[in-house]
């Protein structure tokens, strides 16, 4: 395989696009428990230092049989790992889990400023009680869903820059599809889990398009190093990655059209 | 360009967690997916009986003292915790042993020979204690086990489980 040249720019502008599609933001950062949590005393810290997030949910790891023996008998589980918490709009999500810091936001998306900044604040309190010392996962996922309102028919060559192909092409029609790609980025540590999805949608009488892109880096597994200078140069290359997959992902005439 | 492809396993680690209810649905059409390889005869651990076999231990050891000398059940979570941890396997894995421990721990090994095997313990608290005996190499250790399989231990159940 050649020498790759591929590499990413954090300073690249990408264009404003003031009708995004993104349905939600995601950053997260997986860590590994440094004790064993208390539910009541997570909790109060959540009421005493996240005030602007009232809407505290517990949060239950949802355990269940799949296969459950000859007669059917299911078990369930639901053992706690943490607290989800919304804002009064609930358009801000936080996960203050065991294992992981997840921070949403759900359409309307802002801007990264904005999203960024609230995440490093809520990162900062989540850190500093969880007693975190080592990282292993980064995660920024953005979900884009384009929706095609009143048709029977879409041509997804309109939307897609490389759109999937009947087999050989064949004179077939899509009626959905649901396709993930992993890709690693050369010379880089991070990772794309893209999916693309047509869905019918029968409340528009029409279709979703999704684009999912979550780019995520697994090099900080045995570090320490989780300064606040370290994430903001990551998840900004993250970033790029994400913006450079979309740009590319949708084609031009239609993020255009959302400027 | 031709479509290049590297091959590691990144997607052990599982994605970003989202909360809409897109993330919701492409979390489950995925899911539908890995289950529907887990079911085929070639690829997965249900065709190949496992999750039966986790069953059957499950059953027997439901209740203290299922060994009479006073051994612990097995709680659900344990169980269930498991049954993710062997679905979250890639589908190319032999299938392991599947017994319980009298601490009621579940202990999934695999086992090549006496000095060639590794084993995992799991917990009702959702932590994996793992031993490895590779010859006269010894590995062992305790990890939390939320959504994904680590590197490591996934890596030596390669050893023994290709």
């Amino acid at each position: 395989m050649k020498k790759s040249d591929f590499k990413i720019d954090p300073n690249q502008e990408f264009p404003h696009l003031k009708n995004a599609p993104i349905v939600e933001a995601a950053l997260e950062i997986r860590t590994i428990p440094e004790f064993e949590w208390d539910e009541k005393k997570t909790r109060v810290m959540i009421e005493q230092n996240i005030k602007e997030y009232p809407n505290i949910q517990i949060q239950k790891e949802s355990l269940t049989q799949l296969h459950p023996p000859n007669p059917p008998k299911p078990i369930y589980s639901d053992r706690w790992r943490g607290y989800l918490c919304k804002s009064s709009d609930n358009l801000n999500i936080l996960q203050v889990n065991i294992e992981s810091f997840v921070f949403s936001r759900i359409k309307p998306y802002e801007n990264w400023e904005r999203f960024f900044s609230e995440a490093l604040k809520l990162w900062g309190i989540y850190k500093e009680y969880a007693k975190v010392k080592s990282i292993r996962r980064l995660g920024l996922r953005f979900i884009n869903k384009i929706s095609v309102h009143n048709t029977n028919s879409i041509n997804i060559d309109d939307y897609l820059t490389y759109p999937p192909h009947t087999p050989d092409n064949m004179d077939m029609l899509f009626t959905e599809f649901l396709h993930r790609d992993s890709l690693a980025a050369p010379n880089y540590p991070y990772n794309v889990t893209i999916i693309r999805a047509l869905k019918a949608n029968p409340k528009i009488n029409g279709a979703d398009i999704i684009i999912d892109i979550d780019v995520f880096d697994l090099s900080l597994e045995n570090s320490s190093e989780i300064s606040i200078e370290l994430l903001k140069t990551k998840f900004s290359e993250m970033r790029w990655l994400k913006n450079e997959i979309f740009f590319k992902t949708l084609k031009k005439e239609k993020w255009e059209s959302m400027k | 360009m031709s479509s290049c492809a590297i091959i590691n396993k990144t997607y052990l680690h599982g994605m970003t967690q989202g909360k809409s209810d897109e993330a919701n649905k492409n979390y489950q059409l995925l899911s539908e997916i890995s289950q529907r390889l887990q079911e085929s005869q070639y690829f997965g651990l249900i065709a190949k009986g496992t999750f039966q076999e986790l069953d059957e231990v499950f059953r027997e050891t439901l209740t203290p003292d299922w060994d009479g000398y006073g051994a612990l059940p097995v709680e659900k979570e344990t169980f269930l915790d498991t049954k993710k941890f062997l679905i979250l396997l890639p589908l190319y894995i032999t299938p392991p042993h599947i017994s319980a421990e009298p601490d009621g721990n579940l202990t999934l090994e695999w086992f090549s020979s006496p000095d060639w095997l590794f084993s995992i313990s799991i917990d009702s608290k959702g932590f994996l204690h793992y031993a490895a005996k590779f010859g006269m190499r010894r590995n062992y250790g305790s990890e939390p086990f939320f959504d994904s399989i680590s590197q490591n231990i996934l890596d030596l159940i390669l050893v023994v489980g290709k």
